[in-house]
């Protein structure tokens, strides 16, 4: 279901570049990240908001397409503000079981 | 800057969470309508019986009028025919029409969802036309805390994702951010699309400074209509519309009709309008096929022009009708986000202003009781719309306005509620009434229809079922916040001070 | 010592809560609410008699940036160092506007 990627790929880059953070790394495993991580962690997120984007114009033309992507984002990213103020770890390991289901559910 | 934007949402704040909330309602304003006729059973989706059967009515009840429209059923609401005409004496009837029979729906007289739709921008009690322009301008000044929200906000993604949850003000401050900054191009979208919807009565200079008095080709063009005719004198019958339809749906290669108009119907110089239906693109639909009294296919109707199809684009992303279902979920829980958006701003605003004041002012107990009436006591008066329209006597003169009544009053009751506590805990009593008003819904529903959640999830009712557990769902938010609300104060955590026990 | 620092204080409360102050705000408000609306106005005239394409595209088009035009009066209003340069500007824009204007209904 393309939604389902969509939603992984948004929420997966957005994570990503939320952990690129000082302050929210920190939440999570309670030290400074490394400068490489923080590198690391923006090249997976910029690129799978872009991956989003592209599936979601892919999937259903321009127009809707490009709105389902803005939109999923919004979404999404509340989501994860609301889970990282509660549970950093578990906000941290939903992106990559996301992707899996999503991309499960396209092979099957 | 921080000044503008505080207060220009400050002093709109209320109208704006009702036009938010009741605007968010509206995305699933054909649901709530067909919940709220729970004797309107489904129907096979078909338009072009649902034109005969309107033809029919019309040709009975409404021969003498000049002009006949007909909204055909979506969709989503494959039930709902209504059709609209002016008497000889311009008295305007609205019926809905039974789709299977062609008399009229033995229904009971609601306005369903429409009234949440109507509510946000012609508001009620008011004229329409002061209506939105009020409303207009909140949302002028929407736009104005948008644009100055972010320009106060420079550093607005080093706080993007930052939320620090039980810090008594801070907290509210984050929530703001996070709610109004990660879905902003929503909000920005939504407030400056619903300017558009209606600029050309808040903005008509440059028409009027074009086109003078003479508008209509303008809007013709606009709208993809044809010039109006004179009636000729001469009757003649009209060609069934249900041929009509078929033929225009045709060729638009299965894009649904959804609206008809027929000019000087019985007349020789009748006309045919069959509009496309929305929902089939982003942008809102102008397409028409224009029709002479025989069913003679006369010609093709279109706006023309890339800006004519910007604002049709714009129209259409404010109403959100192309949205399939995951969207419309996806843009209703964004809506509820702007929601959430103002009712912090306004709570934080009480907040901010009790803790630099040692004794609260005049000022600061109307904003405190506002808004424990307007953020607990709209979602109250929903539901208790919803109770109304299970409750109230099928056979009552103007049932529809008196539900409406109903949803008033106990908004009122809310505000009486509030100016006798406004405190922590008046809010803990609205939001539990709120709780308890949701539970409810279902309940009535079960013990006044024979569509209650058993039989709907038995007999695969399935928008029943749905609207059913929503209600349930939204009962069980309330719950948790009443809950949530209480422990804070039983933790001895902050609590702000206007939210302590109200000093007298 | 302590009679100046009193009076520094006052003149601090009343730059920012005195009569002067409300007056300055209240201008700012009637220019942003009401000279806004009539410069956005204006500019929605103009741009209608100036933009190159057909009639209705160029009223729809300018009809359409109008909103965001106005939210832009708005705000310069409120960005500019004192109210009477928020008039000043608000006045300059609107003359330029009306001249060309009246160049396009000669022309």
């Amino acid at each position: 279901m393309a939604a389902m990627l969509v939603s992984a790929l948004c929420y997966s880059g957005l994570c990503a570049l939320c952990l690129s953070m000082a302050r929210h790394y920190r939440q999570c495993w309670s030290r400074a990240p490394q400068p490489y991580t923080v590198n690391a962690l923006r090249v997976i997120g910029w690129p799978a908001l872009g991956a989003a984007l592209c599936a979601s114009v892919a999937r259903w033309g321009a127009g809707l397409g490009s709105v389902f992507a803005v939109t999923a984002l919004g979404a999404v990213g509340l989501l994860l503000v609301g889970l990282m103020s509660w549970r950093p770890r578990w906000a941290v390991l939903l992106a990559p079981a996301w992707l899996a289901v999503a991309a499960g559910l396209l092979l099957a | 800057m921080a000044w503008l934007h505080t207060w220009s949402g400050l002093l709109l704040g209320w109208l704006l969470f009702t036009i938010f909330l009741a605007g968010t309602a509206s995305y699933f304003r054909e649901e709530i309508s067909r919940y709220m006729r729970p004797e309107l059973a489904a129907v096979a989706f078909d338009p072009v019986r649902a034109a005969d059967a309107a033809q029919r009515y019309l040709t009975r009840h409404a021969s003498a009028a000049t002009r006949w429209s007909v909204t055909l059923p979506s969709a989503r609401n494959p039930d709902e025919l209504s059709v609209f005409w002016r008497d000889a004496e311009r008295r305007s009837h609205s019926h809905l029409v039974d789709v299977r029979t062609g008399e009229r729906a033995l229904v009971r007289d609601t306005r369903g969802g429409d009234f949440f739709y109507r509510l946000h921008f012609d508001l009620h009690y008011v004229s329409a036309r002061t209506a939105r322009w009020i409303v207009g301008f909140a949302a002028m000044m929407m736009l104005v805390a948008i644009v100055s929200g972010v320009i106060t906000h420079k550093r607005i993604f080093r706080d993007f994702f930052t939320f620090r949850a039980g810090k008594g003000q801070r907290a509210w401050l984050d929530a703001h951010n996070v709610l109004a900054v990660l879905p902003l191009p929503y909000h920005a979208l939504i407030t400056y699309t619903g300017l558009v919807t209606l600029m050309f009565m808040y903005m008509p200079w440059g028409v009027s400074s074009q086109y003078g008095e003479k508008t209509t080709p303008f809007f013709d063009t606009v709208f993809g209509q044809s010039a109006a005719l004179e009636p000729s004198g001469d009757t003649a019958n009209l060609a069934p519309l249900g041929g009509m339809v078929n033929r225009a749906q045709r060729h638009w290669q299965g894009a649904h009709a959804g609206f008809i108009s027929v000019s000087n119907p019985g007349d020789r110089a009748a006309r045919v309008d069959v509009r496309r239906g929305q929902g089939c693109d982003v942008a809102v639909s102008t397409a028409g096929i224009e029709f002479d009294h025989r069913g003679v296919w006369l010609r093709e109707l279109d706006s023309s022009g890339g800006a004519a199809r910007v604002r049709e684009v714009l129209y259409g992303l404010h109403l959100g009708r192309f949205a399939p279902p995951v969207l419309r979920a996806l843009l209703f829980v964004l809506g509820l986000a702007g929601t959430a958006m103002v009712a912090t701003g306004l709570v934080l605003w009480g907040v901010k202003r009790s803790r630099s004041r040692e004794r609260a002012g005049a000022g600061d107990r109307v904003v405190a009781v506002l808004n424990v009436a307007v953020v607990a006591g709209l979602p109250l008066a929903m539901a208790a719309l919803f109770w109304a329209n299970r409750l109230l006597p099928i056979e009552m003169n103007d049932r529809a306005e008196w539900e409406i009544h109903a949803f008033f009053v106990v908004w009122a009751g809310a505000l009486v509620m509030a100016l006798v506590r406004c405190d922590q805990y008046g809010w803990r009593r609205l939001l539990g009434a709120a709780a308890i008003a949701f539970a409810g819904v279902p309940l009535i529903n079960a013990l006044t229809t024979e569509r209650g959640l058993i039989h709907s999830l038995v007999s695969g009712d399935w928008l029943f079922a749905a609207f059913d557990f929503a209600m349930l769902t939204i009962a069980v938010v309330f719950t948790a916040a009443v809950w949530l609300l209480g422990s804070r104060q039983n933790a001895g955590r902050e609590v702000p001070r206007v939210l302590r026990k109200a000093e007298v | 010592m302590t009679i100046v620092r009193i009076r520094n204080t006052i003149s601090r409360v009343k730059r920012n809560h005195g009569t002067e102050y409300r007056l300055a705000v209240a201008s700012r408000v009637v220019a942003a609410i009401v000279g806004g609306y009539a410069l956005s106005a204006l500019a929605t005239m103009f741009l209608s008699a100036a933009l190159p394409m057909a009639v209705v595209s160029a009223v729809l088009a300018a009809t359409l940036l109008s909103f965001l035009m106005y939210a832009a009066a708005v705000v310069w209003v409120f960005a500019a160092a004192t109210a009477g340069r928020a008039w000043l500007g608000l006045l300059i824009c609107a003359v330029a506007l009306v001249f060309g204007l009246l160049a396009f209904k000669t022309s």
